[in-house]
């Protein structure tokens, strides 16, 4: 990724984006970890490093916003030069998806049935899928649009359930309407066979069909970028203590799973040098075992280490700052070659993405 | 009218009835196919009101309205007077 090289590289290939695939960058981790933070401190990096950047939370309790201390929305606004932030809003864009529908019905129903339908939309509109369904349609809708608007989108996610179960969307959903749409091809041709034997010579287009096979080519299209390893990468955020390691364990061999290409690992909140007492030097020990934990079980994977710092991060000045850790530990890294799971490196990845 | 003339359309309906004998039969089994094959689609895109469970049932939903007269048909079919499903009420 172009991301990796160094700085000076980067500057030179500002101009021009617009024929460009955008990056597509997922922050993933348990809840609490930092994820928030650190998508924001990379969204930082590629727009001071003149990238267009849009940062997106897809957490329904966003944190966006409180963290930049700045009132996000769901329309994109600018931060700084080159960033853009926004908190996706599944209920407006599920109102906005039903009122497409409900405008079908008008035109398409008569209107003693207008009611009773619309009702039944309502409901649906509240039902326990729909959030994640709209979600999911706006996030598909952002990653097949993105090309040429900006060259990184940077998704702050939920916490790892959630977040995977979205990335996992793309085949579920795949693999049902395509069931569906072969059954409704079958009736197709059985009419036409129908038609013909009766002799009828119209051949209506069919709008179901034509929906379904619009749904299947935009989460097929959702699903190629997301496989792609030159465009799309997970990281995944996590603290030197148990819960966060095995939670992450478990997440990377999902992804593994689904072939969602994985960038690496951010170790965040340890304790730096500096803190001292009898206490610390405790914790302190005990975080030594859970870093060599995660040596041991991510050894393949690039890392990247964040200090615990003895304030709060709050704001665009505190994003810098983390960001400033990146930076530190990325211009070391020699080639823009993608580093997945599948890249076996027995070296000690300390500092290089 | 001549005489060869009738006797050409008494022909004529003889051909006509002999082609409805063998095509009758057929057209029935092809007809109920094709309803079969509409049914299971039916099946497919309202099975979340039926309680199968239906990842897709928000996408479906901007099916409803091109879907609304099939399913009166379906309905119709069942031999229910009314819409069964509480979800969808045509009439």
């Amino acid at each position: 990724m172009p991301f990796f090289k160094k700085t000076e590289t980067q500057q030179e290939n500002v101009v021009n984006h617009s024929h460009r695939h955008s990056h597509i960058t997922f922050f993933g981790g348990k809840g609490g970890v930092g994820k928030t933070t650190c998508s924001a401190a990379f969204a930082f990096l590629t727009a001071t490093g003149g990238r267009r950047t849009l940062l997106v939370s897809t957490d329904p309790a966003h944190s966006l916003g409180d963290l930049l201390e700045n009132d996000v929305g769901d329309e994109p606004i600018q931060l700084m030069p080159n960033l853009w932030v926004r908190e996706l809003a599944p209920e407006k864009a599920a109102k906005k998806y039903l009122d497409e529908v409900r405008g079908n019905l008008r035109r398409l129903a008569s209107p003693n049935l207008w009611e009773e339908v619309e009702r039944q939309l309502d409901i649906a509109a509240a039902s326990p899928g729909a959030d994640e369904a709209a979600l999911f349609d706006e996030l598909v809708q952002l990653i097949v649009t993105a090309d040429g608007q900006y060259d990184y989108l940077v998704f702050d996610t939920a916490p790892t359930g959630h977040t995977l179960r979205l990335l996992s969307l793309p085949e579920l959903m795949g693999v049902w309407i395509e069931g569906m749409l072969h059954r409704r091809e079958k009736v197709r041709q059985m009419n036409r066979m129908w038609n013909n034997m009766v002799g009828v010579r119209e051949e209506r287009t069919d709008p179901v069909y034509q929906l379904l096979l619009r749904r299947k080519n935009r989460f097929a299209q959702a699903r190629h970028i997301l496989l792609d390893a030159r465009r799309t990468t997970f990281f995944f955020v996590l603290n030197p203590e148990q819960l966060p390691i095995v939670e992450t364990a478990k997440a990377l061999r999902i992804l593994e799973k689904y072939h969602i290409p994985v960038g690496g690992i951010i170790v965040n909140r340890i304790l730096p040098k500096e803190a001292d007492g009898a206490f610390l030097a405790e914790r302190r020990a005990q975080e030594a075992v859970y870093l060599q934990e995660i040596e041991n079980r991510f050894r393949d994977l690039p890392k990247m280490f964040i200090p615990l710092r003895a304030r709060d991060i709050r704001g665009l000045a505190g994003v810098q700052w983390v960001a400033e850790q990146f930076a530190g530990q990325l211009t070391t890294s020699p080639t823009t070659k993608r580093r997945t799971t599948t890249h076996r490196r027995r070296t000690n990845q300390r500092g290089r993405f | 009218m001549k005489p060869i003339h009738r006797l050409q359309k008494l022909w004529q309906m003889a051909l006509l009835f002999y082609d409805e004998l063998y095509f009758a039969p057929y057209r029935q089994v092809m007809k109920r196919q094709l309803r079969d094959e509409e049914d299971v689609f039916m099946l497919l895109c309202c099975s979340e009101m039926l309680g199968i469970p239906n990842p897709l049932s928000y996408y479906t939903l901007e099916l409803i309205p091109y879907m609304l007269e099939e399913y009166h048909q379906w309905h119709k079919r069942m031999g229910y007077e009314r819409s069964p499903l509480d979800e969808i009420r045509c009439c």
